[in-house]
């Protein structure tokens, strides 16, 4: 069953994703990534450790919030530990120009320089 | 071993599931096929559904795609058919590379290099009238 979540870690918005990714749950997922960057969120993380299928619907929702993510000089980071999944991500190139760690407490642990105080400001890659 | 599976769904998102399941489950009855390959198979259904999907957006009728596998002992080819307006597989625009911050622009055009990366042979036959695509998977990867 499709089903989406956001919640907050500190500076990073974490928007889970249950279930298919695909051209049916396309609208869903796109209106909710763009209310959560339209609600504040720059440093984004998508996590599909609950999402069993993604193909090339996918791969383009992803670069529309990444596009979306750095309008408003923030970052992407998909979590995804399903290395059928990540073999869609890697064939597409999508992870050469976008984070993908395998896990959520990585993603969590090693955020953008300017999320956490004392690091860069804004806007800077 | 062998045989012929057919599907045919109402050319709408919500449908889109169903042939990939379908298609998988059928992948698996042939015990020779690793996981590796349904999921390719899986991936590239998908793919070849959603274009077909989107072929029938324009239309306001009630049509149907058929989706028919030919099971074999070391190949499984699938065809997808729909009746939307067809398109020129050679005449689709270049885009710009990953790299370059106007791809971010275009959130498509990433699933006809994926049904050619991941299905041993693919063949697309479009018309004004339909497009028909055949996809085949080997038992192992050809590359």
């Amino acid at each position: 069953m499709f089903g989406i979540e956001v919640h907050h870690r500190g500076a990073q918005t974490v928007i889970a994703v249950g279930g298919e990714l695909d051209l049916a749950t396309a609208p869903a997922f796109r209106q909710a990534t763009t209310n959560a960057v339209a609600d504040g969120a720059r440093h984004v993380v998508v996590d599909l450790s609950g999402c069993d299928h993604i193909d090339s619907i996918g791969v383009g929702l992803l670069l529309g919030v990444l596009k979306r993510a750095r309008t408003v000089g923030g970052t992407l980071v998909v979590v995804c530990p399903d290395p059928r999944l990540r073999r869609v991500l890697d064939l597409t190139d999508l992870s050469r120009i976008v984070t993908v760690s395998e896990r959520l407490d990585e993603a969590l642990a090693s955020p953008p320089p300017d999320a956490v105080p004392g690091g860069a400001p804004a806007g800077r890659d | 071993v062998g045989g012929v599976i057919e599907l045919e769904i109402p050319a709408r998102p919500e449908y889109l599931s169903l042939a990939r399941l379908v298609v998988a489950s059928a992948a698996s009855v042939e015990p020779t096929f690793r996981d590796e390959r349904i999921e390719d198979l899986r991936v590239i259904v998908s793919e070849a559904t959603t274009n077909a999907i989107e072929a029938h957006t324009a239309l306001d009728g009630d049509e149907r795609i058929l989706i028919r596998c030919n099971l074999d002992d070391d190949r499984i080819e699938v065809w997808i058919e729909d009746q939307g307006a067809g398109f020129s597989p050679g005449g689709l625009p270049d885009l710009p590379d990953m790299d370059d911050p106007a791809r971010l622009d275009i959130e498509g055009g990433f699933g006809l290099p994926l049904m050619s990366v991941l299905a041993d042979e693919a063949e697309i036959r479009s018309s004004d009238t339909g497009t028909a695509v055949k996809l085949v998977v080997y038992q192992k990867r050809s590359t």
